[in-house]
């Protein structure tokens, strides 16, 4: 088994750098002890150096069972377990699981007086999962590797003395057909991402690369605004800073990230993309803690501490320091344009058991993030685009939560929070300045009514108070490249407003038998100023037909309703009136477990839309621009997905999405590609522990290019004196040319007894591939060329941890 | 309102910045119209707005122009003004006359009055201009402008642009003026042909060229030429105005200063030794108005 592991290791290993540079895999290093021994009297206890996971029996996790087990190991004196008694049995499948797993750990032998002996130690399994976590909830990890044994105390051979406890974290089978989870060994270590969590999404199945610096989310061929990011159920209106570069919550916060790229349950709402959940972790118990970080582009601190036996505190900040250095390069290289990207955030909470079984937080976390260009001459193509050209984006939240359990089947949790964000633009004389004042409120209730059905339920209802005030000419059809801005007599608009949208849901999760899983769901939706009613229906099934290596079969049908964006709604910038887009998602697949560390999963999805907000030119609106609901779409393709799980040295997958979406204005217009169509999506990753604090990781992607509009001409426009372009007929008909890249992550980490100092390299582009970003025209639009996206891009960072 | 709206701002600058490998929009080898003046950019409903042309042809053909017009359109695109023009009206005039609606104003709500206005259509076509239909892209136009041998121009080759008049009940924009024009900081006269050395270069860097064969071109707007105050709607405004630079031949360091800070350099190019090269600057504001000056320049 262990040798089937190391196979599917190294392929998955050997693809990502075959597939990219057609380099060798090298020789793995022996593993290392992460547990150092303790002498005494010339006695030293065997030494963990190789962890292993037992299997969560399904039908006990699917049950809800946790359990401990306590086994008697025999250790000979090359450190091989030579045999396993259980001394505190949890019933035959979990006794099952843990000696299978127990034969596969490995150790240093133990010591007396420097020479190697047998020995016997108890050893015990902790089989633990957390509940399935509402939008609001959990603190727990959907799947964390185990925790290192703790250090074996000195034990007499033969005889057994101090436990050696592994965490068996597991997670009850997931309420959606697809949920992604990341864990917190694989976030900090993927290569190319420098660390950062919510990047490291675009590397699961059905996730777009974005466009160069946009940072966009593109799920399953949708919008990116179709997608709803929550921070514990709470929705924040960015994913990440300017151009993508990093999230606005730090990796070393979170607990878990769960990503949905379809058919998610009733609990999450107003979203017909995917679903990002994203849980923030609890403060540690254990004493103080802390880091540092420092890298090219950013810095940041986090501490952590108990403050009596209930209570715990978190802080944590990260400021970008670019535009310290990128400004300075810039002059001295006689730009007539300096840039000054500046991003921080600051997360704060404290938490405190006001029981046993219930646990209050209040965080508070927000984002900045400002852009400034100075160009000292305005451009040909458009006059307008001089001087200075600005934006900035601030939101910030306070949320509060209280967790409870109502003895063992209750969980109940409430969630209020309130916040701001501040939209701040200009572009010569034009600005916009949007202000929301969102509060959200949300109870999420899970009951166990018997050991086959669970109902969960919950309110949310979530009212943002606009402010908004623009001067800017009105857009084109949006299906029109737009003309130069200058000599555009603007729109000087303002607005207040402000919308409500309550929603409830209810959901059951039925296992008539412990290997089906049946979930059926309905949300109903109001939206204000829409003054719409949305009914969603869903309902997922999962089906386990083998668990010995566990085969999963499951399927997915449900409607899913998005209200429109408030510049779309709110006059006089919006069309009150304004409905719901539409979304209705259909998906079967199947996860094929080939191993205890080897998962391969494929699933077929099907996006019908209609009722999508699209927007028109209107002479007599105010905005000269109207909107209505006239557009329609459809998504389909495959995802697969082969997943190394961690293990004490290898984590690493292959994903691969196939898919096509196509939209339409009208239903009188002919289907065209969409906007955010990538056809084809593949990633390989992995990152190996070479012992002696060494790591290595590489990540290699090839997306097909971004699609876009050509252009076959331009025509003049006399007030500017520049040229519009002139569009195809056929809208996102031509796309950039196929996008690969192989980045490489090397990190040392050195272990003190009290802290720990990591260097690392995340090398992005190593190849330097001149990959296309768009196209590039010349003054009238009639010769093109393409824009060349990042080189190569080495960032040094460090990292202290205590 | 769309932080990506900033972004594809950013990227439009970017994507400018990197199109050094093309020749600059300043440089007119093909057939060009410049400008088109309007003696009254903002226009009040029933008044008459005669409008005049900057154009030139380095093949020296002659010109055919058609013009349509069009109320409030839908957009204000080419495209949007032919839809609801009605009809080209060709001719060998670079000029052209419209009188504004009486009811150019009164036909759009209250609050979308702030886009009325009178679209202009201009076509210079360098071969035959006919009514017909030809397509670009998306866009189907009523004209065909066909050359000796019954071949359809493209785009590139003839200009086919639109022009605003803003309609007002009260409001009025002033055109800009140019006082004055510098050459090394002397002053030059219209007719005054400058006696130059060239670079050798037939690459598109002002920098690759020695700074002694450079030459500095300044001007001084006229008094009042940035307009500022509280518009009929009662909104504030201060007028951006830009100038613009075009020549027949050479390397301009700058093709487009702001009003603030007018001056840039220029250098011939080995290619037009014995040339004599026509050079435009234009000063122009953010409200439809627009002047230019000519001046010449002799390349050793």
């Amino acid at each position: 088994m262990l040798n089937r592991h190391r196979a599917l290791a190294a392929i998955i290993a050997g693809s990502t750098l075959l597939l990219a540079s057609g380099a060798h895999a090298q020789d793995s290093a022996p593993p290392t002890s992460t547990t150092p021994a303790t002498p005494t009297s010339g006695l030293v206890a065997p030494k963990l150096t190789k962890n292993v996971d037992p299997t969560y029996p399904p039908a006990k996790l699917a049950a809800g069972e946790r359990a401990k087990v306590v086994l008697l190991l025999t250790i000979d004196a090359t450190g091989h377990v030579t045999d396993a008694a259980v001394t505190t049995s949890a019933g035959a499948e979990f006794d099952g699981s843990a000696l299978l797993a127990a034969r596969e750990l490995g150790f240093e032998g133990a010591l007396r007086d420097g020479k190697p002996i047998a020995a016997k130690i108890p050893f015990v399994f902790t089989f633990d999962f957390k509940d399935e976590p509402p939008p609001a909830t959990s603190d727990a990890p959907a799947t964390t590797p185990s925790a290192p044994a703790t250090p074996a105390a000195p034990v007499d051979p033969l005889a057994g003395a101090a436990v050696t406890d592994i965490d068996v974290k597991g997670e009850r089978a997931s309420r959606e057909v697809t949920r992604r989870a990341i864990t917190g060994a694989e976030i900090l270590r993927i290569p190319g991402t420098r660390g950062d969590a919510l990047r490291s999404i675009e590397n699961l199945p059905g996730v777009a690369r974005p466009p160069g610096l946009s940072g966009l989310l593109i799920v399953r061929g949708s919008a990116p605004q179709d997608t709803q990011v929550f921070v514990d159920g709470t929705t924040i209106p960015i994913a990440y800073h300017f151009g993508g570069l990093t999230s606005v919550v730090p990796s070393e916060m979170l607990e878990r990230i769960d990503f949905y790229p379809g058919n998610f349950s009733a609990q999450y709402g107003r979203a017909m993309g995917g679903v990002i959940d994203i849980g923030i972790r609890s403060p540690r118990k254990d004493g103080i803690h802390g880091l540092a970080q420092v890298d090219l582009l950013d810095a940041r601190v986090l501490a952590e501490a108990p403050l009596g036996d209930s209570t715990r505190v978190m802080v944590a900040g990260r400021r970008s320091w670019v535009d310290a250095w990128i400004g300075p390069v810039m002059e001295k290289t006689g730009a007539a344009i300096s840039t000054a990207p500046r991003y921080y955030d600051y997360q704060a909470q404290i938490e405190h058991d006001f029981s046993a079984r219930t646990t209050g937080r209040v965080l508070l976390f927000g984002s900045d993030d400002r852009l400034a260009i100075n160009a000292s001459n305005p451009s040909a193509a458009d006059p307008a685009i001089g001087g200075d050209i600005s934006s900035t984006t601030t939101f910030w939240r306070l949320q509060a939560r209280l967790d409870s359990r109502i003895g063992n089947d209750v969980r109940w949790i409430n969630t209020a929070s309130i916040g701001q964000d501040m939209l701040h633009g200009t572009v010569g004389g034009n600005f916009w300045n949007v202000t929301e004042l969102p509060i959200d409120v949300r109870s999420d209730l899970s009951a166990r009514l018997t050991p086959q059905v669970t109902v969960i339920g919950g309110v949310d209802i979530q009212t943002v108070h606009y402010d908004l005030s623009t001067k800017f000419p009105p857009f084109v059809d949006p299906s029109r490249a737009p003309g130069p801005l200058f000599a555009q007599q603007p729109d000087r608009l303002d607005a207040n407003a402000s919308t409500v949208r309550p929603g409830a849901y209810v959901m059951l999760d039925v296992s008539p038998v412990p290997a089906l899983k049946i979930l059926p769901g309905i949300r109903v939706d109001y939206a204000h100023p829409s003054d719409a009613w949305t009914v969603d229906p869903r309902l997922a099934v999962r089906w386990d037909v083998a668990s010995t290596h566990r085969t999963t079969l499951k399927a997915g049908i449900g409607a899913f309703h998005q209200p429109p964006q408030p510049q779309e709604i709110i006059a006089p910038v919006g069309t009150p009136g304004v409905g719901p887009s539409r979304a209705m998602h259909y998906s079967v697949g199947v996860e094929q477990e080939l191993s205890r560390n080897v998962e391969l999963s494929v699933e077929g999805f099907y996006k019908d839309l209609d009722h999508v907000v699209e927007q028109q030119s209107a002479s007599s609106s105010a905005s000269g621009v109207a909107y209505a609901n006239t557009g329609s779409g459809r998504v389909y393709g495959a995802e697969f997905l082969l997943r190394y799980k961690p293990d004490s040295h290898f984590f690493g997958w292959i994903a691969y999405t196939l898919s096509k979406s196509d939209r339409r204005e009208t239903d009188e217009v002919a289907w065209h590609p969409y906007q955010y169509d990538q056809r084809h999506i593949l990633t390989a990753l992995g990152s190996y522990q070479l012992g002696r604090g060494w790591e290595l990781g590489a990540r290699w992607r090839y997306t097909s290019g971004d699609r876009y509009t050509p252009f076959v001409g331009g025509v003049a426009d006399f007030d500017a004196g520049a040229y519009s372009p002139v569009q195809s007929t056929k809208l996102y008909s031509a796309s950039s040319p196929a996008f690969h890249q192989l980045d490489v992550r090397v990190e040392k980490t050195w272990t003190f007894p009290s802290w720990k100092l990591s260097a690392y390299l995340d090398v992005q582009n190593v190849y330097n591939r001149p990959n296309a970003e768009g196209a590039a025209y010349n003054y009238n639009y009639s010769r093109t060329d393409v824009v060349p996206g990042l080189p190569i891009l080495p960032i040094i960072g460090l990292r202290g941890e205590l | 309102m769309n932080p990506s709206i900033v972004l594809s701002f950013v990227a439009a600058v970017a994507v400018t910045a990197c199109a050094a490998s093309f020749d600059p929009g300043s440089r007119v080898t093909s057939l060009r119209v410049l400008a088109v003046h309007a003696d009254q950019p903002f226009a009040h409903p029933g008044e008459e707005v005669h409008l005049d042309t900057l154009s030139f042809d380095p093949a020296g053909r002659a010109i055919t122009w058609g013009w349509a017009t069009c109320v409030n359109p839908e957009e204000a695109t080419v495209a949007g003004c032919f839809a609801k023009s009605g009809g080209l009206a060709i001719g060998s005039a670079s000029t052209f006359s419209l009188t504004v609606p009486v009811d150019a104003l009164d036909a759009l709500p209250a609050e979308a009055r702030d886009h009325a206005l009178v679209g202009v259509v201009a076509v210079a076509c360098p071969a035959t201009l006919s009514p017909g239909a030809v397509t670009f892209g998306a866009d189907t136009y009523p004209f065909r402008c066909v050359d000796a041998n019954g071949r359809e121009l493209g785009l590139d080759e003839m200009e086919v642009g639109l022009r605003r008049i803003t309609v007002r009940a009260t409001d009025r924009n002033a055109n800009p003026g140019i006082a004055s024009v510098t050459w090394d900081g002397a002053d030059w006269a219209e007719g005054d042909v400058k006696d130059v050395g060239a670079c050798d270069t037939t690459g598109n860097s002002f920098d690759s060229c020695d700074a002694a064969l450079a030459h500095a071109i300044d001007v001084t707007l006229t008094a009042g030429s940035i307009e500022s105050g509280t518009d009929e709607s009662g909104v504030p405004f201060t007028e951006q105005v830009v100038v613009q630079y075009f020549a027949t031949e050479g390397i301009f360091e700058h093709d487009v200063r702001t009003a603030a800070m007018p001056d840039t350099r220029w250098v011939a190019r080995s290619s037009a030794s014995g040339e004599t090269l026509t050079m435009w600057i234009l000063a122009r504001d953010d409200r439809g108005g627009v002047t230019w000056a000519t001046r010449q320049v002799k390349v050793r």
